[in-house]
């Protein structure tokens, strides 16, 4: 990885400034040639004249020096901050490029930034939403985890489970000595147990706010259920401000579910219009009823859809009676039909969930049911993090391990948790990318007991 | 100049296995020792077996290997370990008798069809290219063979220290070798050096024995599947403690430890920290536990497990002094330490066999292990590896999910090695399925295919599987009742009951008289299949994927630069290495494991396995 490398870091064309990265051992060297002179002390930007080969001033730029290891790619790094014309920019890359550095390949900065150490494969993950995602909320989610927040607090998991795997190892490798010393399982059961409980609270938390902050890159999922025919459709396409589903006056139109992505408030949607729930002999609309059923069970937010203009039917109850539980707002639709609202909305209010009245034909309430949703959904038991299916992949395996393991220790079967232990271990410093779990079990091993002869 | 097929250079506990193992494959072998009293003593402590130490000793024992027969003809005292937990982790040990161990395994080589030992320390290895065809004794003759194992254990160049006297030797009174870690530099491999230190020897007259609290045998612990132990007599172990007086007097002197008056190098094991390094480690604690073992029958030397030590002697002698018991205690042999040149295990193929030189294989503590087990373990693959290589065979590879010995190997020869290596009982994540009981079960089959177990013993191996198999056929079809245990509600099967903790095999054999069939050691094996069925059956659907896993076909037409994640490095040497699979993929150096992860996620996904 001795190479020099060079890449320009800013978008192609004509604009203000480029900037131009140069990496690797020896960087500073060639930077030298370049400016005819001294590179400034680490993270100080100075001005240079840039020369070509044949010593001619090509450009005035601003030129910032980072020293290993306080860089991105951990490696000394060099900026050149140049007038954004394309020219200039190609003219001092060729010029690097013929003093022996190369043409960085697509990433290959924040792959030095890995390989060096100075990131770890999810804060690379993380990086990579910054710069591509696509709403501010996930955004906000990534930079935390980029600047690598979570990943103290995954580390501080990581000790507590090897500090547990390293005791049960010491109890299965050195009984002598623990039974001897008083530390073996059956004196540190409880104390066990406890640290336990308290590693499965923090993976429960990080596994929740993983959760929320693979919601807020993919969309909460809203899911609007009722009876045939109140207008979930057309609703849903209020919300949407545009033709989504299929309307029609037909109940049962919606055979299938739809779904959109959108954007309430701060808060990324996606937003599905379910079949009407009612029962039913036929077949077809059968599977999209039990779909419906499904879908409202991974809802994130279940609004039902109620007819304003009509008394409640036995399909409508039969509607709150399957998802009543769940439900967490009530949308009276068709409130543009209905002579006296507040008598219209009354006889929702026992049921409990906030109730709003809307029209979907004319647009009335809209505004309230949207602040309502993105009331509901901005507020998070937890703050959100962002991290990719892999990491929340091993906190999962991580958590079903520490489960049965502290199943185990209460039954006493020390024996076999101390191996769904080190199985969680392994998950969790799959994580923070350590390549030898077993050996930091050992290091923490030695590093507490007193054990050997 | 006489010819071998195998010559083996060391009498250590890995040559030994290694020796016996090539002869009874048929091959000429000879076993050359600076000294042949000193054949298979054992230098530190006296005993066998421990956590993961066992486990290797019942392998070495399935694979046709000598060291878990010798233990039950010289043990003077056996317990089990960890007994207070589940019959999956307890674990056997053997205090060994230090004169009458070697005699038997001196006795059994050298009734060893093909085997022929010879006196004379190798001083060089015979190359032709990077072929190496034999070796040169310090007389000067010069013996030829197709394949050489080295288990030269701590003789490279080997230099013992007492604070900062020190003396060349292989061991305390041996001559240490001089040629060969030279010769193997030539040849181009990287040698390091380790050190590792033994306890100061008390006479056992002079402890005050009645203050002590004693710790007993137990009766009919075997370390052996095909004979029975036939211990020669008893002698107890006693346990003492050192005080804060014990611990202020090291202390005190901890600038004279070899390692800081000397220039020793040092980097020895965590595994078995000296009482210098305790005292240094965990300032806090005074209170470290001695095991005062028997050396042997004949002697009355003691050897304080726990106090290796290389201050002075008249320090030593205060430190003794300082601990319950031992206020009068002599010291007949003191503790000293010692430094030692290996070879950079990573330079090994998992057959024991030395990459790039031909006929070169090398096991024990030359590759940087410790301990009487792990070097046999070596010693016994690299034996059944030589002959193989001798045939012009493929090698016998034993893989993590198969054996500690795999384990042992695979940790040796793919991970960088920092410190002597010692095995443990944790080091295996699959430790419910590879257990000391049915080691013969998992690996007789090999030993038995190889020509180095007999029909007879391996008859002995299927027997006792097949009424392990009766014995659970029958307790599945047996329904008992409140009638016969009074916790039961309705009709279950005898097998449901025996998963109960507190009901053991023999409680059974009233209502499935298969069970009485089966001696202890079956019972054990039946016990633990039956307990923990649920998870060794779930540990087993894993060492499938595993295997799997590592058998994952890379193809011939792969694109490294197209994988994702792969360090600079590795991808170079994937591309010259050309791998087949995963799992050879892993060994080459210069792949990481974070290279092996990158590699194994682009070929499930190419693959469409995710």
């Amino acid at each position: 990885m001795s190479d020099i490398i060079v890449a320009l870091s800013t978008p192609p064309g004509v604009g203000a400034i480029h900037v131009i990265r140069l990496s690797g051992r020896g960087s500073f060297l060639l930077a030298e040639k370049v400016i005819n002179k001294k590179i400034p002390p680490h993270g100080v930007m100075r001005l240079a004249n840039i020369y070509d080969d044949e010593g001619d001033i090509i450009d005035k730029a601003l030129i910032v020096a980072f020293y290993s290891p306080r860089s991105y790619t951990g490696e000394d790094m060099v900026e050149f901050h140049i007038h954004g014309n394309p020219v200039i920019a190609s003219a001092l890359i060729s010029r690097l490029i013929s003093m022996g550095a190369r043409l960085a390949e697509p990433g290959e900065f924040t792959k030095r930034a890995l390989l060096s150490g100075k990131m770890s494969l999810s804060q690379v993950e993380a990086l990579h939403e910054v710069i591509y995602g696509k709403n501010i909320e996930s955004i906000k989610a990534a930079t935390r985890s980029a600047a690598g927040e979570y990943e103290r607090e995954i580390k501080a998991i990581y000790d507590d489970i090897l500090s547990l795997a390293s005791a049960m190892r010491a109890d299965v490798d050195y009984p002598e000595d623990v039974e001897l010393e008083e530390y073996g399982f059956d004196d540190r059961k409880k104390q066990f147990l406890e640290i336990m409980d308290d590693i499965l609270e923090k993976l429960t938390i990080l596994y929740k706010r993983i959760e929320i902050g693979q919601k807020l890159a993919r969309g909460y999922k809203i899911v609007l259920v009722g009876a045939p025919n109140v207008g979930k459709s057309s609703l849903l396409n209020a919300l949407l401000g545009y033709e989504r589903a299929i309307v029609s006056d037909i109940p049962g139109t919606t055979r299938d579910f739809v779904e959109a992505m959108h954007m309430i408030g701060h808060v990324p949607v996606s937003l599905v219009d379910v079949a009407g729930i009612r029962q039913t002999v036929d077949k077809v609309e059968k599977i999209g009823v039990d779909k419906a059923k499904q879908l409202a069970k991974e809802a994130d937010l279940l609004i039902w859809v109620v007819d304003g203009s009509k008394a409640l039917a036995e399909d409508d109850l039969r509607v709150w009676h399957e998802f009543g539980e769940n439900i967490r707002l009530i949308a009276v639709n068709k409130i543009d039909m209905v002579n006296d609202v507040e008598k219209a909305l009354l006889q929702f209010k026992e049921y409990g969930p906030p109730v709003i009245g809307v029209s979907a034909k004319t647009g009335k309430g809209i505004d309230e049911l949207v602040n309502s949703i993105s009331d509901i959904l901005g507020q998070h038991e937890h703050s959100p993090l962002y991290m990719s299916g892999r990491v929340m992949s091993h906190v999962h395996e991580a958590l079903q391990y520490m489960e049965e393991a502290r199943n185990l220790v209460e039954t006493n079967m020390p024996e076999i948790a101390s191996i769904d232990i080190e199985r969680a271990a392994r998950h969790v410093g799959a994580i923070l990318g350590r390549a030898d779990v077993s050996e930091d079990v050992l290091d923490k091993l030695f590093s507490t007991f007193c054990v050997g002869k | 100049m006489r010819t071998f097929d195998v010559i083996v250079v060391g009498g250590g506990h890995a040559g030994v296995e290694a020796a016996q193992v090539a002869a009874r494959m048929g091959m000429k072998t000879a076993l050359v020792t600076g000294f042949v009293d000193t054949i298979a003593i054992p230098p530190c402590n006296p005993a066998i077996g421990g956590p993961g130490k066992t486990q290797l000793v019942m392998e070495i024992d399935a694979l046709g290997g000598l060291m878990g027969r010798v233990t039950n003809e010289s043990y003077i005292q056996a317990r089990v370990l960890n007994k207070g937990k589940g019959p999956a982790v307890w674990s056997q040990r053997a205090q060994i008798d230090k004169d009458i161990y070697p005699a038997n395994m001196r006795k059994r080589l050298m009734n060893t069809d093909n085997l022929e030992i010879i006196q004379g320390l190798a001083v060089d290895l015979l190359t032709e290219n990077n072929r190496v065809v034999g070796v040169k004794l310090e007389y000067g003759d010069e013996i030829l063979a197709k394949a050489t194992v080295l288990t030269t254990g701590t003789f490279m160049k080997g230099k013992i220290y007492i604070s900062a006297w020190s003396k060349e030797a292989g061991r305390w009174g041996e001559f240490p070798s001089y040629g060969i870690s030279d010769a193997l530099k030539r040849l181009g491999l990287q040698i390091l050096r380790f050190n590792t230190g033994t306890t100061p020897r008390l006479d056992g007259r002079t402890i005050d024995w009645d203050r002590l609290e004693i710790q007993p045998g137990e009766e009919g612990i075997t370390f052996s599947f095909f004979e029975a132990p036939n211990p020669p007599g008893y002698k107890p172990v006693y346990i003492t403690r050192t005080t804060k007086r014990t611990m202020d007097i090291v202390r005190m002197h901890i600038h004279l430890t070899a390692s800081r008056a000397s220039d020793m190098v040092k980097i020895g094991p965590r595994y078995c920290p000296s009482i210098e390094e305790k005292a240094v480690w965990f300032p806090d604690r005074n209170s470290h536990i001695i095991f005062l073992e028997p050396v042997g029958l004949n002697t009355e030397e003691i050897y304080p497990n726990g106090l290796a030590i290389s201050l002075p002697v008249e320090i030593q002698e205060l430190v003794v002094r300082s601990i319950p018991g031992l206020e009068d205690a002599e010291i007949v042999r003191p503790g000293y330490t010692i430094d030692y040149d290996l070879i950079a295990p990573h330079q090994l193929h998992p057959s024991m066999k030395v990459k790039g030189i031909e006929g070169l294989f090398s096991a024990g503590q030359i590759n940087g292990t410790t301990g009487y087990e792990e070097a046999a373990a070596q010693g016994i693959i690299a034996g059944i590896n030589a002959a193989l290589y001798v045939r012009g065979e493929k090698p016998l590879v034993l893989s993590r999910e198969d054996a500690y010995i795999g384990v042992l190997i695979d940790e040796l020869t793919t991970h960088p090695i920092r410190e002597p290596y010692r095995m443990l009982t944790s080091r295996s994540e699959y430790r419910l399925v590879l257990r000391q009981d049915n080691a013969a079960f998992r690996l007789s089959r090999i030993a038995y295919d190889l020509g180095i177990l007999t029909e007879d013993e391996y008859k002995l191996v299927k027997e006792r599987q097949e009424l392990i198999e009766k014995a659970k056929e029958k307790l599945k079809k047996t329904y008992l009742n409140k009638e016969h245990f009074d916790f039961l509600k309705g009709k279950t099967s005898a097998y449901q009951v025996l998963k109960r903790p507190e009901v053991h095999a023999d409680d059974l054999i009233e209502y499935v008289p298969e069970i009485s069939h089966l001696d202890n050691q079956g019972k054990l094996t039946l016990e633990i299949d039956v307990k923990y069925e649920g998870y060794i059956k779930r540990d087993l659907s894993l060492i499938n994927e595993a295997k799997k896993l590592s058998q994952l076909g890379i193809p011939e037409d792969i694109n490294y630069d197209e994988v994702p994640n792969l360090s600079r490095e590795g991808r170079d040497y994937l591309k010259e290495f050309k791998p087949a699979t995963l799992g050879q993929a892993s060994q080459i150096p210069g792949v990481s494991s974070g290279d092996v992860v990158a590699l194994m996620l682009y070929l499930k996904r190419i693959k469409g396995l995710e």
